[in-house]
């Protein structure tokens, strides 16, 4: 990969004014909700701490989450690469089934879709963003808003044209269609896959925001239920899970999402002589891939473990000045902005992440937003400097 | 642009003259006549961005011209400044004034201020991870600034104080106190000789707002001197980056950051900047909205 390609990459999406427009609306609104965060900034400093203390035994705390959901009666995997999460996520699927997924940036990651795709099933995304992205063939652009850059009109062409929808152009009716479209796919769904705000080590609760009902939706109604997680979703205990996901709300912009779905076990029940049976109105199955995929080795790496803190809240995409630029096309080929950057390291091309670390201003306006504080601009400077000792080394 | 080229080329220019952008005897120009003892409590340093300003402002400009042309090696030739170039730059609106403002706020403070020589502070090298060039810069900065004998170093310009107070201790020994003149200003209760009258919107430095937290100084400062400060969208620890630190590597995106913040920027015709980055990153764009642009040295020299 080149240079070239990054700037020329980054050049073409400066020049989108679309793109700039719906960045612009999408920013704006934020920045007007950012006193839900500013009202949580004492909880967040104590989810730092809870993290401080969480990642650097995050190989014995995944282990234990993984051992409190056998427990609980689901099923756990620690999958050490992408490819063996894909493979185990489409063994449990097999082929010839019909998914529904809920938004997840891990299994954008994995690549899930595109696996399970590969193996004869129908994929569909539910939140409506990731839906819009999916029709569209592109990259999910923010952690919690992955269609930001496109706007209602380009959204009801999209419907007109891929799910013959008789739409015009108001946001209700596109909202509309999708639910139609969408809801007889959910009734009809053999498996769920959905992702993880925060897993708790000691309980094996799972946490998941959201606002649409569709996780809700995903992780009830199908037979079989499957999680994806980075491992270093895993906090010590549910309280401290609980904060995480609160803060990650409050930063996202939310006051309070419209639901905290949390998942411990399969669905059952003992109502017949106290003899316990899985699969009374949801899933029989719950298995949790938690996906490892880098994150032990920068768990132990002193400047980038730091990015391992990140709750993906987004609040650093919309507060930074190279973002409201190039949206999400900065990064790197899945991860989104600065902090996207040195996902990119961690999770994909240590090349292509070093190459994005030059678009970054290193003027720290991310910091401030963060709820935890992380410092990007240190970890995208040790990314240049390891760039260029590693050519010098050559 | 060709990234390799571009780095290759600031190493070049360090090693042969001691900055980026390869120039001789520019950096130190904006004290000369001033007649500073070399030796005192204080030592004031520019870290070249004053002198260099002009400059900056020029080679960005050419880079970005030549980015848009989608000639790489080109832009860097053109980058190193040819002699007309160089002649160009040198007739148009400089800093070195503004430095020599704060020397005369300070001297009327009565702060014993030296003069030990000038040189480039070396951050562009750290920010790109250029370590062992940043280290060798701040080697010879070091020594330059302790023939003065003094115990605390006055720096003129954010990217400079932070350099020099974070990270010089963490390359090298280092064990000089470091202010930013505001700082000092304030702690002194400067009074102005002349007060301005009217409004100004103050764009907050990344580096001062956020890594050195001088946010309130600034503002007594611009009221000191018969200034009313406005408040753009994004200020303080918020404010919006001037774009100028990815000029030289990314010039077309580093020109649109600058004129989403000249947008911010415009409630009034006066910007006031804390730093010879933002002034010659935003001079252009804000230029652009009719925005007059005036580095706060330059309302320091007006004022003294």
């Amino acid at each position: 990969m080149k240079f070239s390609e990054v700037s020329s990459l980054l050049a073409k999406a400066s020049r989108d004014r679309v793109l700039r427009t719906g960045l612009a609306r999408s920013i704006k609104s934020y920045m007007g909700k950012r006193r839900f965060a500013e009202e949580a900034s004492e909880l967040a400093s104590r989810v730092r701490e809870a993290k401080e203390e969480a990642i650097p035994r995050l190989k014995e705390l995944a282990k234990q989450a993984a051992d409190s959901i056998e427990d609980n009666g689901g099923v756990a995997y620690i999958a050490r690469t992408a490819e063996e999460a894909r493979r185990i996520a489409g063994e449990l699927v097999g082929s010839g089934k019909l998914v529904v997924k809920a938004k997840s940036m891990t299994t954008e990651e994995v690549e899930l879709r595109e696996h399970l795709e590969r193996l004869g099933n129908e994929v569909w995304e539910t939140d409506l963003g990731e839906f819009i992205i999916q029709l569209l063939g592109s990259k999910p652009m923010h952690f919690t808003s992955p269609a930001i850059h496109v706007t209602r009109e380009e959204v009801a062409e999209l419907f007109r044209r891929k799910l013959n929808a008789k739409v015009g152009d108001s946001i209700p009716e596109l909202a509309k269609a999708a639910r139609e479209f969408l809801r007889e796919k959910f009734l009809r769904a053999d498996v769920g896959v959905t992702g993880a705000n925060a897993i708790a080590a000691d309980s094996g609760m799972i946490f998941t925001l959201e606002n649409e009902a569709n996780v809700r939706l995903a992780s009830a109604l199908p037979e079989k239920h499957i999680v994806v997680a980075g491992v270093e979703k895993v906090y010590r205990t549910s309280i401290e899970a609980w904060m995480a996901v609160e803060v990650t709300m409050r930063y996202a912009g939310y006051k309070s999402t419209s639901y905290v779905n949390v998942v411990a076990s399969p669905s059952k029940t003992g109502d017949i002589e106290k003899t316990v049976v899985y699969g009374a109105h949801g899933p029989r199955e719950l298995h949790v891939i938690l996906v490892d995929n880098g994150r032990y080795k920068a768990s132990e790496d002193p400047v980038l473990k730091e990015a391992l803190y990140c709750l993906r809240c987004g609040a650093c995409q919309y507060m930074c000045p190279v973002f409201k630029i190039t949206g999400g096309y900065w990064g790197g080929k899945v991860y989104v902005g600065g902090i996207g950057v040195i996902w990119t390291a961690i999770t994909g091309s240590i090349e292509e992440a070093m190459l994005h670390s030059y678009a970054c201003l290193l003027c720290g306006r991310c910091i401030e937003a963060c709820p935890l504080k992380i410092d990007q601009p240190k970890m995208i400077r040790e990314l240049r400097r390891r760039r260029l000792s590693s050519l010098k080394a050559r | 642009m060709d990234l390799s080229a571009l780095l290759k080329g600031i190493e070049e220019n360090a090693r042969r003259s001691g900055n980026p952008l390869g120039l001789k005897g520019v950096i130190g120009r904006w004290a000369k006549g001033l007649d500073l003892p070399g030796k005192g409590r204080y030592v004031i340093y520019s870290g070249g961005l004053y002198d260099l300003a002009r400059y900056i402002k020029l080679s960005s400009r050419l880079l970005g011209v030549a980015e848009s042309l989608k000639v790489g090696k080109a832009a860097l030739r053109a980058g190193r400044l040819g002699s007309s170039l160089l002649k160009a730059a040198a007739r148009g609106r400089g800093l070195e004034a503004a430095a020599r403002g704060v020397v005369r706020a300070l001297q009327k403070c009565g702060v014993d201020l030296a003069y030990a020589g000038d040189s480039y502070c070396g951050v562009l090298y750290y920010d790109l991870g250029l370590d062992e060039l940043f280290e060798e810069q701040a080697k010879a900065t070091a020594r330059m600034l302790a023939s003065s004998g003094a115990s605390v170093v006055v720096a003129l310009d954010p990217h400079t104080a932070y350099a020099l107070r974070e990270l010089y201790p963490k390359f090298i020994e280092w064990s000089m106190e470091v202010k930013h003149y505001v700082e000092l200003l304030y702690e002194l209760g400067y009074s102005p000789g002349v007060k301005a009258g009217g409004s100004v919107v103050l764009h907050d430095a990344c580096y001062m707002a956020r890594f050195l937290k001088l946010v309130e100084e600034p503002r007594w400062l611009l009221e000191s001197l018969g200034y009313e400060v406005l408040e753009p969208e994004c200020s303080r620890e918020l404010t919006g980056c001037c774009g100028g630190p990815i000029e030289a590597v990314l010039p077309g995106l580093s020109r649109e950051v600058a004129a989403e913040r000249a947008v911010e920027l415009a409630l009034s015709d006066s910007v006031v900047v804390e730093c010879p980055i933002c002034w010659s990153a935003l001079s252009e764009q804000a230029g652009k909205l009719k925005l007059k642009v005036a580095e706060l040295g330059e309302l320091l020299e007006a004022g003294a």
